[in-house]
This record gives C-alpha cells, sequence and structure tokens, in this order.
C-alpha cells in the first residue's frame, strides 16, 4: 500500500515547469491565504442581530422548515403543542441538562427517552419507534438559514437524522451572518466535533423529473424554536 | 503506472450511432431539454449579475489553484492530521487496486452489505461491480442512484442521476421492481424509496461515501447533501469508508464557504444544500453512535498523470457542479449515457480521453461546437473549449507542437490521426498560407461555383448547397484599384 | 441572458476608445466573406470609411487558420497564421467584422506562437485585433441615424461575439439606435446555432439538430428579417431554413414565409448608409 503512496506522491512531485503566465498568477496567490487570514479575523456585526434573526427565520421557512420565536418560560407549552399537532409521543433527546426543566414541563402522554446507550442497543426502537429528536444547536447561519450542530457524547448524530421529525433549540444570541464567520468563530471550541452539521431544513430532493419532494431520508419536517434569551441549567426538582 | 490503458471490449456501439439515436428519441430530447432548462434557471436566479459571480469564480479558481500547486504537501498534510484523528488512510494508484483495498476492509470486518451515499468516484472505478463479484451486497441510497440501480443502469448525470426518467418511467420502475402498487405521485414515489432504503441502512455494515472536499489542517471531510441519505452512509453502519480523489483537497475551514457556496449554487441552484457534513474522525470512546472505523482511499487513477499536464492540470480543479453539462447545448440533446463514460459533459470530455487515452475516447473531443458556454459558468474557471482544442490537437499529432508540453503524454497521442485528414489539412495549409495559390483556388472556386460537388456530403443533407460568390472580396477589390489607378492616369 | 449596458462598461476598454481615433486602420476581410459574402466585406469596409478612418486591405491577407486550429492541426494553422502576422506588419489597427476571426486572432495567437520566434510579433499582432462592432462603438457610428422603412428583426449573435469578445453588446448598441427597426426577442438566443465550423461536418446529425432548433427559434419571432452577426452562423441558419422549405416542397421556394437573412454588417450600412451603393 505504501508503494502507492510512494509512487502518487512522486509523481505530484515531478518538476512540472510551471510557465511565466502561472508562475505571476502563483504569485498573486497569497492574497489566498491572506483573505482567509483577514475573513477568520473579521468581527461579527452585532448590531445586525435583530435583522439577522428575520434572515434565518425567513430562510429556514423558504426551505420549508417552521420557526417558532419563544422565551424560554414558553418553550414546553410550545414544544407540547407541536409534538401534539404531529402525533408525537415518542420524543428523544441529547443528555443536555438544559433540556431537564423544558422537558420537565411536557404532558405524560409524550415519552421523552434520553439517549443514553450506544445506538446499537436500541436501533430498531430508534428507527422504528423514535418520532421526534430533540437538540440544541451551538450556532445559526442568518444569510443561508442554517444550524449549526456540535455532535458528541450529548448530541448523538442520529438524533437530528433518524427520527423523522427534528426539533432544535436556538439562542438568538447564536446567530452568525455567514458561514465565513461561523467557521471562523468556532462555537465548538478549538478542535472540531467529530462531525460538524450544518442542517438547514428538513430532507428533500429533486431527483424525480425535478419535482420537489421532502422526507427522502433524513427528517421529513424540522421545526426550530428560536429562543430570546439563553437556555439556563435549571436545577432539577426532585 | 501501467503504459497503455486495456483495451475495452467493444460493448457499445460507436460514438456516431449512439448520437444518432438519442437524437430520435423524442422523449427523451423533451424530458432532458426541460431539466436543463430547469437547473440554468436555478443556478441564473443566483449568479444574474455576472461582476458578482465573476468575483466568486476568480476566488474559487484561485483556491482550488493554490491547493494544486501544493497537492503532494497537503495531501501529506491531510494523511496525517486524518491519522491522528482515529481516520485510516488508504492510497490507491488506480481503479483496481482502489477496488481492492475496498474490498479487503470490507471483508476484515465480515461486511456483506454496503450502502452508498453518492460518489461518481466510485462510478468511476466500477465498485458496485466488483463488489458484486465477491458477494458484497452495494445498494445505492441516493434517490436518483437507487433509480438508476433498480433500472440496471448508470447515471446520466452527476448531479441527478435520473434525470433522463419521467416519473411515469419511474413510477412503472417501482411497480416492476418493488411490486409496489403504481403511484407516479412524486410524493409517494419518495416516500416508498424512503422506506426501502431505512431498512437497508438499519441493516447495513458498511457505508461508503464519496468526498465534496478534503481538508488538509483538519484532517477532516466534508459532504454536501439535501437528502440524508449521506450522513445514514456515514453515520449508521459501524464502518464509513470514504472515497476521495486526490484533487479533492482544501487548504483550511477558510476554504470552505466560497467553494460550498459556488458548488451548490451551480449545481442545482441552492444558496446551500440542507446537510453540510464535516466528518473529523469515528466514534469517540464517550460518544453513543456514529462508526467505529473510518477509512479515507486517496483515488489516483490518472490524476497524478493529469496534474503533469500543464495545459491538462486545469482539469482538476473541478468541484463536480455539473454546470457545464446544463448549460451545454450538446450534452441537453445526447444526455449522459451517450457519452459512454463515467462523467459526460465537457468535463467528460475532457476527463475520459486523459483516464481511457485518446484511442478510445478520443472521438468524445469531436462532439463539441466550442460554443464556450461551459466556461462561461464554472464555478472555478476551467477553461473547458481550449482544453477539448488541446486534446483534438494531441489526439492528432505524433510530436508535441509547443516546447512546453511534456513529451511524456501518457494517452496515446497521435492515435487518431486519419492520413486523408491530414493530408487534406496540409493541403489547406499549402494553399492558404501561399496569397498567389489561395487568389488562384478563389478564382477556381468561383468560376466553378455552379459544377463543384458542395451540394454532397454532411453539411448538404440538411442545408441547401453554399454557393461561393461570382468574385471574391479580393478580386472586387482589386478591380477597384485597378480602375482608380487608370481613372488617374 | 439580458445584461444592461451601463456607460462605464469596461467593455469597451481604453485601448479601443484610442482605436476609435485611428486615421486608417486594416481591414481583415475573413475567408468565409471573402468567398461567399464578399458584399458583406464591402458593406463593412464603407462602414469604417463613414467613420472617417481610411481603410487598408492588405492583399496578402488570406485566412485565420481557425478552422485548422479548432481541428488540432496546429503547424498548419500556425504556417497560414504566419503570412497574417506578415501581411499585417504595418502597425494599424486590424478590423475584423467577424467575432470568431477575431478572437482567434486576439486570443488564440499568442496560444500558437508560444515559444516560436514570432511570440512577441504575434502577441503586438493580437494587441490590434478589433471587432468591428467594437470599432464602429469606439468610432463614433453610434451618432449615426437609421435612413430605412420600418421593419421587423431578430438578431443572432455568434458565441464567439456572446462569450469570448464580447462585441455582442457594441452591436445591440448600433442596432439600438435603428429608431425604425423592431427587434423581436426570442428564446435561448445565447445558445450555439449549431455551426461550430468542422463540427457541422464531424457531428452532422447533432449539428443538424441545434441548427434545426435554431431557425425555430428565430423564425417563431415572426421577423421579416433574420440578422446574423457572422457568416458561418449565417450560412448555417439560411442554408437550414433554404433546405427545409425546398425539401418541403421540391423546386418550389415559397419566399413569402422565409425570412430574408442578413448578415449584421449587410444590414447596418443598408440602414445607416443606403445612398453608399458598394461598386462592383
Amino acid at each position: 500500500m505504501s508503494k502507492s503512496r510512494d509512487h502518487i506522491l512522486s509523481r505530484l512531485r515531478t518538476a512540472r515547469p510551471m510557465p511565466m503566465a502561472a508562475q505571476a498568477e502563483a504569485a498573486d496567490r497569497p492574497q489566498v491565504a491572506a483573505d482567509r487570514k483577514q475573513a477568520a479575523a473579521e468581527p461579527r456585526q452585532t448590531d445586525q442581530s435583530s435583522c439577522q434573526v428575520t434572515e434565518l427565520s425567513q430562510e429556514l421557512e423558504a426551505s420549508h422548515a417552521r420557526v417558532i420565536r419563544i422565551s424560554a418560560a414558553d418553550l414546553p407549552a410550545a414544544l407540547a403543542e407541536v409534538c401534539q399537532h404531529h402525533g408525537i409521543q415518542h420524543l428523544m433527546h441529547g443528555d443536555r441538562p438544559e433540556l431537564a426543566s423544558i422537558l420537565g414541563g411536557l404532558p405524560d402522554s409524550i415519552e421523552a427517552k434520553r439517549f443514553e446507550r450506544p445506538l446499537e442497543q436500541h436501533k430498531t426502537a430508534m428507527f422504528k419507534r423514535t418520532q421526534a429528536g430533540l437538540s440544541i444547536a451551538c450556532a445559526g447561519i442568518a444569510r443561508t438559514g442554517t444550524l449549526l450542530l456540535r455532535t458528541g457524547p450529548e448530541e448523538p448524530r442520529t438524533l437530528s437524522l433518524v427520527p423523522p421529525v427534528h426539533f432544535v433549540i436556538l439562542e438568538v444570541s447564536r446567530i452568525v451572518p455567514d458561514m465565513q464567520t461561523a467557521l471562523a468563530e468556532a462555537p465548538w471550541g478549538n478542535r472540531l466535533p467529530t462531525n460538524l452539521l450544518m442542517i438547514s431544513g428538513p430532507s428533500k430532493t429533486a431527483d424525480i423529473q425535478t419535482t420537489l419532494a421532502y422526507g427522502a431520508h433524513g427528517p421529513k419536517v424540522l421545526v426550530v424554536f428560536l429562543l430570546e434569551e439563553a437556555l439556563r441549567i435549571t436545577p432539577i426538582a426532585e | 503506472m501501467s503504459q497503455d490503458p486495456p483495451v475495452q471490449p467493444p460493448t457499445q456501439p460507436p460514438f456516431s450511432q449512439r448520437i444518432d439515436a438519442v437524437l430520435e428519441d423524442q422523449a427523451l430530447q423533451t424530458n432532458l431539454r426541460q431539466a436543463m432548462d430547469f437547473l440554468v434557471n436555478k443556478r441564473q436566479a443566483h449568479f444574474s449579475q455576472r461582476p458578482d459571480f465573476e468575483a466568486l469564480q476568480q476566488q474559487g479558481r484561485d483556491i482550488r489553484q493554490d491547493s494544486l500547486d501544493h497537492l503532494a504537501d497537503k495531501l501529506e498534510t491531510l494523511e496525517k492530521n486524518c491519522l491522528a484523528n482515529g481516520i485510516q488512510v488508504h492510497w490507491a494508484e488506480d481503479a483496481a487496486e482502489a477496488c481492492q483495498i475496498i474490498a479487503e476492509i470490507l471483508q476484515s470486518q465480515g461486511a456483506r452489505s454496503l450502502v452508498k451515499g453518492k460518489s461518481m468516484a466510485s462510478e468511476e472505478i466500477e465498485l458496485n461491480t466488483h463488489l458484486a463479484g465477491l458477494g458484497i451486497d452495494a445498494i445505492e441510497t441516493d434517490m436518483g442512484e437507487y433509480i438508476v440501480q433498480l433500472d440496471e443502469s448508470t447515471p446520466s448525470h452527476i448531479i441527478m442521476p435520473a434525470i433522463h426518467k419521467t416519473r411515469e418511467q419511474i413510477a412503472q420502475l417501482f411497480h416492476e421492481r418493488l411490486g409496489t402498487p403504481y403511484t407516479d405521485d412524486v410524493d409517494a414515489l419518495i416516500g416508498i424509496g424512503r422506506e426501502v432504503l431505512r431498512e437497508r441502512f438499519m441493516q447495513a455494515d458498511a457505508g461508503l461515501s464519496g468526498v465534496n472536499f478534503a481538508i488538509a489542517d483538519e484532517g477532516a471531510i466534508c459532504l454536501v447533501e439535501n437528502e440524508g441519505n449521506g450522513r445514514m452512509s456515514t453515520t449508521v453502519p459501524p464502518l464509513h469508508i470514504a472515497l476521495c480523489g486526490i484533487e479533492k483537497v482544501l487548504s483550511s475551514l477558510q476554504d470552505l464557504p466560497p467553494l460550498l457556496e459556488l458548488l451548490t449554487k451551480s449545481a442545482t441552484g441552492q444558496a446551500i444544500t440542507t446537510y453540510i457534513n464535516l466528518i473529523r474522525g469515528p466514534r469517540q470512546a464517550d460518544e453513543l453512535d456514529g462508526p467505529e472505523q473510518v477509512h479515507l482511499v486517496l483515488l489516483d487513477n490518472g490524476r497524478s498523470a493529469m496534474y503533469q499536464d500543464e495545459a491538462l492540470q486545469e482539469t482538476l480543479r473541478c468541484i463536480r457542479c455539473g454546470a457545464c453539462m446544463n448549460h451545454c447545448p450538446v450534452y441537453t440533446r445526447l444526455g449522459g449515457h451517450a457519452y459512454g463514460s463515467t462523467y459526460p459533459g465537457p468535463i467528460g470530455q475532457v476527463v475520459t480521453p486523459q483516464q481511457k487515452g485518446l484511442k478510445q475516447a478520443g472521438d468524445l473531443v469531436q462532439a463539441c461546437s466550442l460554443n464556450g458556454a461551459c466556461q462561461d459558468v464554472c464555478p472555478v474557471g476551467i477553461p473547458l473549449p481550449s482544453l477539448i482544442r488541446q486534446l483534438r490537437q494531441d489526439a492528432v499529432e505524433q510530436q508535441p507542437q509547443s516546447p512546453s508540453r511534456s513529451r511524456d503524454f501518457p494517452w496515446q497521442r497521435g492515435s487518431q490521426r486519419r492520413p486523408l485528414e491530414s493530408l487534406a489539412w496540409q493541403i489547406w495549409a499549402f494553399v492558404y498560407r501561399s496569397p498567389a495559390r489561395y487568389r488562384w483556388i478563389s478564382w477556381c472556386l468561383s468560376r466553378l461555383r455552379k459544377v463543384l460537388p458542395l451540394g454532397i456530403g454532411p453539411w448538404a443533407k440538411t442545408r441547401s448547397r453554399p454557393q461561393p460568390a461570382a468574385r471574391s472580396l479580393h478580386e472586387i477589390l482589386a478591380a477597384q484599384k485597378r480602375r482608380q489607378e487608370e481613372s488617374h492616369e | 441572458m439580458s445584461e444592461t449596458i451601463s456607460p462605464g462598461d469596461s467593455s469597451v476598454d481604453s485601448s479601443v476608445d484610442s482605436i476609435g481615433h485611428s486615421r486608417k486602420v486594416h481591414f481583415f476581410g475573413t475567408c468565409l466573406i471573402d468567398s461567399f459574402f464578399p458584399g458583406v466585406g464591402l458593406d463593412a469596409m464603407q462602414l469604417i470609411r463613414q467613420t472617417g478612418a481610411a481603410v487598408s486591405f492588405p492583399t496578402a491577407q488570406t485566412c485565420c487558420g481557425q478552422p485548422a486550429w479548432n481541428a488540432g492541426f496546429a503547424r498548419e494553422a500556425r504556417s497560414v497564421a504566419r503570412e497574417q502576422i506578415r501581411a499585417f506588419a504595418e502597425p494599424l489597427p486590424i478590423v475584423v467584422p467577424s467575432a470568431s476571426c477575431a478572437s482567434m486572432m486576439k486570443h488564440e495567437y499568442p496560444r500558437l506562437f508560444q515559444g516560436d520566434t514570432l511570440a512577441q510579433e504575434a502577441q503586438a499582432f493580437a494587441e490590434r485585433v478589433i471587432e468591428l462592432s467594437d470599432y464602429l462603438v469606439a468610432a463614433g457610428a453610434l451618432a449615426w441615424t437609421d435612413q430605412g422603412a420600418p421593419c421587423r428583426i431578430a438578431v443572432h449573435h455568434s458565441c464567439s461575439a456572446q462569450r469570448s469578445m464580447h462585441s455582442h453588446r457594441a452591436a445591440d448598441q448600433l442596432l439600438g439606435k435603428l429608431q425604425q427597426v423592431t427587434r423581436l426577442s426570442h428564446g435561448r438566443a445565447s445558445e450555439c446555432c449549431g455551426f461550430g465550423g468542422t463540427f457541422a461536418v464531424k457531428v452532422p446529425s447533432l449539428s443538424a439538430a441545434m441548427s434545426r432548433d435554431k431557425c425555430e427559434s428565430l423564425q417563431s419571432t415572426g421577423a421579416d428579417t433574420l440578422v446574423i452577426g457572422d457568416s458561418g452562423c449565417a450560412m448555417n441558419i439560411s442554408g437550414t431554413l433554404n433546405h427545409r422549405t425546398e425539401s418541403s416542397a421540391p423546386g418550389r421556394k415559397d419566399s413569402a414565409t422565409l425570412p430574408e437573412v442578413l448578415h449584421l454588417y449587410q444590414f447596418l450600412r443598408q440602414r445607416f448608409w443606403p445612398q453608399q451603393v458598394n461598386s462592383q
């Protein structure tokens, strides 16, 4: 195997004389690295935030997602109502202390299970029984109506993928104008999560005669709860 | 590296016959025209202001070319960072080796079923056929790919694989192959596909994906999609294999936003796709889902040879958006299958001769009027008409004419040279480079214009006979000059 | 794809501006015009003279070499191109009534002669090349007035004009000055007519399909006159139109249903300068 590696790399390194024109072009290209640096350094425009919330909402709605602007206090009732609307009885969520108070406000008719065991131990239930997944986004991108999810032990990948309905909570303070800013700010810390997910609507396809249809493989329904204030970790009432 | 690509057995009629056949298929012509109009209009909605597009195009071109200029270094960086992240890295020189590597990975894990996210590279290496021979069931999960797989066919477009089919045709296909009741309602058909494939995702031993971009600095791969099958294939099964052409490397995360914007707007006229997934590693010790193993297979298959040709290396900037074929008047009439190659359209006409050799694929470069629509819309500024013209030159000349072209041209230089055609051009040059001979031929053309056999041949099958003028412009002007001189005497 | 031309449009750059003030220019007739449409050549030269410039016609000119170059026969193309560079040695602007030939000489000659002894001359030659529409606009032709009777036209610009030289913008400006002319638009105006030089004979069925679609599109406007910006396209379009009529009713030319096909420069000369009869 490593012989192939050596062959490939040596072929790529074989002196390929760059013509004068290309050399001149390449000399211009430090601009690429400079652009990158500049993009990474540009500060976020916080005074645009209310426009950004509107822009994010509009983009998501145009992509067939539903957007609900809500306060943290009203979130449990809103979530319950949406669950009822979609006939959700089995909901799954990650191990997030912030969700405790929200889930505590759900009616008993909705079973909210925590994703706490490896997928293999409940794969069939996940695929056939779980009707909705509940996630918390680490950021939102206004320009394209995009939610960033940082996967990890508390946000398993399949939560936002397998159940046919997906609920996402996003604090409006975490909305940035564009992808460049989102990647530069790196709201996931200093190392990329194993999966960095950017979700911009429910699953769709136009593969049959260019006709748009939703719910190809990922969730058919995406509901985004935009929270005005930050989610707080409240002590669980015993 | 093998000197000559293996000679392909003639499994399909010659290109000219394939062209005639598809042109006569009225249903296909209508389908294709509607589909291409749809894609062209969607893209146009985003890029109506040409200067804005050109600025982004230049940026895309620069980022891609910068990567390519340091490709070997970038690949080593990618490998190092992937390994540090727990992604296993393999290198495949050609299609056979790639198939072998993938098969071995699957077999080592006892994998018998494979779900495939979208990967044109896997079509290129004919992976499914290879795996079928080993008893490994590979099922396509992109809706379009699934449809063509059911149809026992191949994709006809790199972004919308089943674009050549109507929904009635797909409805009939599902009804016959899946035994479901006939319905041509698109939502219902998608629902059927979803149910069938959901079972497969759940059961599969392994998943295979392509790679849209590999980020060297992060040791991560970026996949874009709308359906979610890519995420399913790379998340649910315990094993994920990612097949990546070596040219797909980018330096850093900051390279992604402009290229993603160019890709999605050029391909399907979307500001962004439903899902973008940056995969940095397998399931970590404290995680609850995700594949236990992630393998990255780096595929050469002729790319390093393309890389060595100063003119043709521009081909490698391609980000597989499909805009070139959407805007190509030839592709719009032929559809993907007539090209007889994995990659159709203008990019296919440039890539295929470089992978299969000019002897086998040389006629592909003739099916082009050099109209330039493709180059206009290429998000990374590949000069496709120039490259097609260059390949035509490579096909007919035995020695490279330009001193800067490499003498080592591994794709059968001159293999399309025909004695009669060469002679015709030599005669043409002999006449046209001499003003005296040219004027003599001109004179013959005009005096014999009524009897010359210009009414035969392919031109005249569908056009009335062109008639040379009674006197050429040269003659008229010479006569005018003589009259002027006479009147001054 | 519609584009508005703004006053500051850089499609006519400063070097073109200076060419517009030339007192004398070269004229490159093109081989198709020479052999098949000499009248168009005379019309083009007349248009140049009306801007106040004298026209030089180097008699050693033959062909830009594009047919051979596009077919991949570089050595043959170069041998012919060399003669054009020599024929036009006098450092005047070279005005070309065809975007495809102009593009060949402007964009491809430097490539053709890369590493050749003539490399520098080829570059200098290329810089002097200008398509006729661009020249006319730079030289003040937009001040001309329409002398013709009302008519309805549909216009086809070549691919080279639209994508390579961008001279279609200048051509549209000139056509826009014709007050008595109604210009009808047709679908897929930017799509290739199917000529493509040797493409028409190498892949005839494909070329025919494209030509047929273009003719249908142009005819569907109901225009009396089709104005075509390039001789190759004109030969292709008028040939296709005539053939369809002949084959549907052999021996009878149903001229009542066929629009007139005119070359752009033929049309412009007739509209702007009808009294300047071409002496033959």
